[in-house]
């Protein structure tokens, strides 16, 4: 959205597109299944939900396609949303927002994993040597991120949702319809994994950095 | 690394996810749009699509044909009632009692005298030429067009036995039947009788008292139409009501229970001296022209000719006052809910929008607007009521109505070089009055439901006169009322 915003009468805008009173009356667009409306929430969104629903698939297009299936839902249940209720129409339309992607996010897994329950770590994963160093402070969040999309989808979503979303593992189980055992197996397995892989790459790039 | 705990790990983890931002350059509106034009087709940008109306279209049709169907229903079955009649001359007295029935539908005629009576006779009784002598010479009555539903075919013949009289040659047999049968069928008739005018020909005491009492009754009558006046208005009992205009009517009709219309013969009436003269009508003389009306009804606003899925209301109180019979004035009011969308082009671009005014020296273009406004609605208009039977009639309406906008809500969807770029919601509360600018035009049909009691539905177009509100829009309305009208009694004349 703010990108769009590149000439001086358009950033002129800036002022008048931020704000409750603009999200209002893009919700009232929206509601009116207004495109020009809906397209402006999504410029104003997609970052947002990128974000969220890039944690939970290795394959880029699949997060897209899982982006755009949440925006669908979401404009297709915009009129639930009551922003008359909150002081911060934004925050709490982002809040509202999160829930249908996570639940698309855990829709999609439950529609592609029947096959990845209890899968171990790929062949390349466990490949990676533990040699004890610390290349912590080396990290981005980037590579953080990528090391949780590198993990086999049952220990990424369980960890996404139990340390990201602050589920409970009961909360977790009734989602992924598993046990509340083994949800906690899956956050013990994929903690054990995502150490290795950051091990791994801070050895990379404690052995690259100096070059 | 290995070392890094689970608290540790968890932490790193989530601040990563709060911070890092994901690149967004492949994500595509053109993608969603694909998806959302399936799964959510959008609006219809533009034109007036006859289906999305169709319930406004349809909605008044129905009901204006129900109300045909009901009017001329009506009509055809109040027309086999009064198929018996239809035939046969009507006495100068019961024709204009009815005539003024029919064309003042607001005065109710209660006629107690025989004058009322909505005696039927054939040509042949007209002239009085009966043969008397001829023992079948009642049978020359019974062209006589008795409506049999109302029991009056007794009274029919009570009036044969009277006519037979004139002769004198009657023979006592048959007269003592006839009065008899007729004294039991006037009572009868008072009690059955349903609408219209009380009418009891040549009644007397004598109804009551039997046969015998009757054949003194014709001999006396014979005596009086033959001119022997002097006697027989010493004794005559039924020439005597006749001619000082008193009645004695049977208890039952005598309250006023039984309102129906007679038909039978008397050949009494036929004499000048005694229908014209002696009898007289009196009738009671109901205004009925103040009515009073709850009305309500939806509203479907065309701003400027892109279809509108939202759909206002109306509801409202009307007074109504009767000019003449079928011309009335009424007026009202009624508060109005309109939601409308419009083009750009029907703002006034000379004017920033609101919003815009203090923040830009010329306004963004604004692709079309979506608009909602509450309002008083105040017509003046005059109704003819072009066709009626007894209970439904039909009526077009036309006058002007005022606005009075209270409060204004508009979304303006703008875009910049071409580009939409943002919705912008303004409110607007301050009162704009609009006097008799807008044309009201209805068609509708109003039928009785109880005692003063119509419902009235009512089709409607308004179309404005002037641009209004806000953004200058000229704002067409459609819809329909439907009223439930009460109708007092004003006053009570009897003449």
């Amino acid at each position: 959205m703010v990108a769009l915003l590149t000439s001086p009468s358009q950033k002129a805008l800036k002022p008048l597109i931020n704000g409750n009173h603009h999200i209002s009356a893009l919700i009232a667009g929206c509601r009116q299944n207004d495109r020009a409306s809906q397209k402006e929430l999504y410029e104003f969104l997609k970052g947002y939900a990128m974000k969220i629903c890039y944690r939970y698939q290795h394959n880029q297009y699949q997060v897209e396609e899982i982006v755009n299936e949440g925006f669908t839902k979401f404009f297709k249940n915009i009129h639930q949303f009551d922003e008359n209720r909150h002081l911060e129409i934004s925050m709490a339309l982002k809040g509202w927002f999160k829930r249908i992607l996570v639940n698309t996010c855990i829709d999609y897994y439950r529609k592609n994993s029947s096959y990845l329950h209890g899968q171990m770590l790929s062949e390349e994963t466990e490949k990676i040597a533990d040699h004890g160093e610390t290349g912590l402070d080396k990290l981005s969040y980037k590579e953080i991120i990528e090391a949780i999309r590198l993990l086999s989808p049952a220990y990424r979503t369980v960890f996404n949702l139990f340390v990201i979303e602050g589920m409970s593992h009961e909360e977790i189980g009734k989602h992924l319809g598993i046990s509340v055992g083994a949800s906690k197996s899956n956050l013990s397995k994929a903690r054990e994994n995502l150490r290795k892989i950051l091990t791994k790459k801070a050895e990379i790039k404690t052995y690259v950095e100096p070059i | 690394m290995s070392n890094l705990s689970d608290k540790e790990l968890d932490r790193l983890s989530r601040e990563a996810a709060d911070s890092y931002e994901p690149d967004t350059s492949s994500m595509s509106w053109s993608r969603l749009e694909q998806k959302l034009t399936q799964q959510m087709p959008e609006r219809p940008p533009d034109g007036f699509r006859f289906g999305r109306i169709s319930p406004y279209v349809w909605g008044p049709a129905v009901i204006l044909l129900a109300g045909a169907s009901f009017f001329f229903i009506k009509n055809i079955s109040y027309s086999k009632d009064s198929t018996p009649t239809s035939n046969s001359a009507i006495t100068t007295n019961s024709s204009s009692a009815a005539k003024e029935k029919q064309t003042d539908e607001k005065t109710i005629r209660i006629d107690s005298a025989g004058s009322a009576t909505t005696l039927i006779e054939s040509g042949k009784e007209n002239d009085g030429q009966v043969n008397n002598n001829d023992p079948d010479a009642s049978a020359g009555l019974s062209s006589v067009k008795t409506d049999l539903s109302r029991g009056i075919q007794s009274e029919s013949q009570f009036e044969k036995s009277i006519a037979g009289s004139k002769t004198g040659g009657s023979t006592a047999s048959g007269r003592n039947s006839s009065a008899g049968s007729t004294g039991h069928s006037v009572g009868g008739n008072a009690k059955a009788a349903g609408t219209g005018a009380i009418i009891v020909a040549g009644t007397n005491g004598s109804l009551n008292s039997g046969a015998q009492h009757m054949n003194e009754s014709d001999t006396k009558t014979q005596s009086t139409l033959t001119g022997t006046e002097n006697a027989a208005d010493a004794v005559d009992p039924l020439t005597t009501q006749r001619e000082k205009n008193t009645l004695s009517l049977p208890p039952i009709a005598a309250t006023g229970l039984g309102l129906g219309t007679v038909s039978g013969n008397d050949s009494l009436l036929n004499k000048p001296s005694l229908s014209k003269k002696t009898i007289k009508s009196k009738s009671l003389r109901l205004n009925r022209s103040l009515n009073f009306g709850l009305s309500f009804g939806p509203d479907y606003t065309d701003g400027g000719g892109i279809t509108n899925n939202q759909i206002g209301n109306n509801i409202g109180i009307t007074v109504g006052y009767y000019l003449t019979n079928k011309l009335s004035v009424n007026t009202g009011i009624f508060y109005s809910n309109k939601f409308y969308w419009a083009h750009g082009h029907g703002y006034n671009q000379s004017q920033p929008a609101t919003g815009y005014i203090n923040t830009f020296a010329a306004s963004p273009p604004i692709d079309y607007l979506n608009g909602s406004c509450n309002m008083w609605e105040l017509p003046l208009t005059l109704r003819y009521d072009f066709a009626h039977n007894e209970k439904t009639r039909f009526f077009a309406n036309a006058g002007l109505s005022s606005y009075f906008m209270m409060k204004q809500n508009y979304i303006y969807f703008i875009h910049t070089n071409s580009q939409r770029l943002a919705a912008w919601k303004t409110s607007n509360n301050q009162q704009i009055n609009y006097w008799f600018s807008v044309a009201d035009i209805s068609l509708g049909f109003e039928t009785e439901v109880g005692k003063g009691v119509s419902f009235q539905a009512e089709p409607f177009i308004r179309l404005p006169l002037r641009s209004m509100g806000q953004e200058n829009l000229r704002l067409n309305s459609y819809g329909f009322l439907l009223s439930f009208r009460y109708t007092p009694v004003l006053s009570r004349t009897k003449k």
